[in-house]
């Protein structure tokens, strides 16, 4: 197996991300009962009752790529509804374990494919990020995906924005 | 199937997310199954097979704490749980896990995102394999 580095990730960035794309569409469409597309409309990027984040990573050695995922609130809440009662998600919200398993999901979509290109990874599990954190907004942004959910005029917006970068940490001396 | 009865089967679902576990109850409901247990880590699950007679045990591969990979490797050094079927659940979709966890002695191997028409059609799998398993012992009893 290859080292990899962040050079390598970058060298890959439209094929990871297509990976992402087909990743996430396929999760929501045939485990979550959700039709997402995916789409380009940054400027719909603002929602408007809430979001909800899950990161995720992927490391060898001295590189680690980070995954963050936002999603609006109401799309996890609409796939929620379909597997609970609405009692059990008064009670129990679960929108941050559907988070991290779309999250989990992906990740190891990406994984398998970057070890098809003989990089060798290990991933983390999913995690939500502290809430005075927005890793989205993180100053390293190598790619933006949209999703967007309601149907074929996309009339409700951007539904999950996924981004990923990756760090070369200094080696351990 | 002969002597395998859907509401009879005793299931244990193991998973640290309450989403899958609560996605693959209900495909399992929608299936005829009737008792389903569930275990949010490695700990909780061997208290319950301790004290369950379980038919088929879902785990998910990677949890905190004790992989289910682990936990299925121990439990199939042990013949006394040898009627069990061990279903890894797990998003690692490369062909080199699956070999691996048939190896260690998962009777199935499904891969996340779940969909129903796959799903069902491993249950159907995992089905045959116990009623296999328990006319080999028969036999093996009777012989």
């Amino acid at each position: 197996m290859k080292p990899i580095s962040a050079k390598d990730i970058d060298a890959e960035r439209a094929h990871i991300s297509e990976v992402v794309s087909d990743g996430v569409v396929e999760t929501f469409n045939s485990m979550f009962g959700q039709a997402i597309t995916a789409g380009d409309l940054a400027e719909k990027f603002q929602s408007e009752k809430g979001s909800v984040y899950s990161s995720i990573k992927l490391h060898q050695a001295n590189v680690d790529v980070e995954f963050c995922f936002r999603f609006d609130i109401e799309l996890l809440l609409q796939a929620a509804e379909l597997i609970f009662t609405r009692d059990y998600l008064d009670a129990n919200p679960v929108q941050n374990d559907i988070a991290c398993e779309i999250a989990n999901i992906v990740c190891s979509k990406v994984k398998a494919y970057l070890n098809e290109k003989g990089f060798d990874t290990e991933m983390g599990f999913p995690f939500i990020p502290p809430a005075d954190e927005n890793p989205l907004l993180k100053n390293r942004d190598m790619v933006h995906m949209h999703f967007y959910y309601g149907g074929e005029q996309s009339s409700r917006g951007v539904g999950v924005v996924v981004n990923f970068f990756a760090d070369d940490k200094p080696p351990v001396t | 199937m002969g002597t395998v009865n859907l509401p009879d089967l005793r299931v244990l679902l193991v998973d640290d997310n309450v989403v899958v576990r609560k996605l693959i109850e209900v495909q399992l409901a929608n299936m005829g199954f009737k008792n389903i247990d569930s275990a949010g880590n490695s700990n909780e699950a061997q208290e319950k097979i301790s004290a369950t007679p379980y038919d088929i045990v879902f785990l998910d591969w990677n949890m905190p704490g004790k992989s289910g990979y682990t936990l299925m490797q121990e439990y199939r050094e042990d013949r006394q749980y040898d009627h069990i079927a061990f279903v890894m659940v797990t998003a690692e979709s490369q062909e080199r896990y699956t070999r691996e966890a048939l190896k260690a002695g998962a009777t199935m191997y499904i891969t996340k995102p779940i969909a129903p028409a796959t799903f069902k059609e491993k249950i159907d799998r995992v089905l045959a394999w116990l009623e296999s398993n328990r006319a080999s012992k028969a036999g093996a009893a009777g012989a």
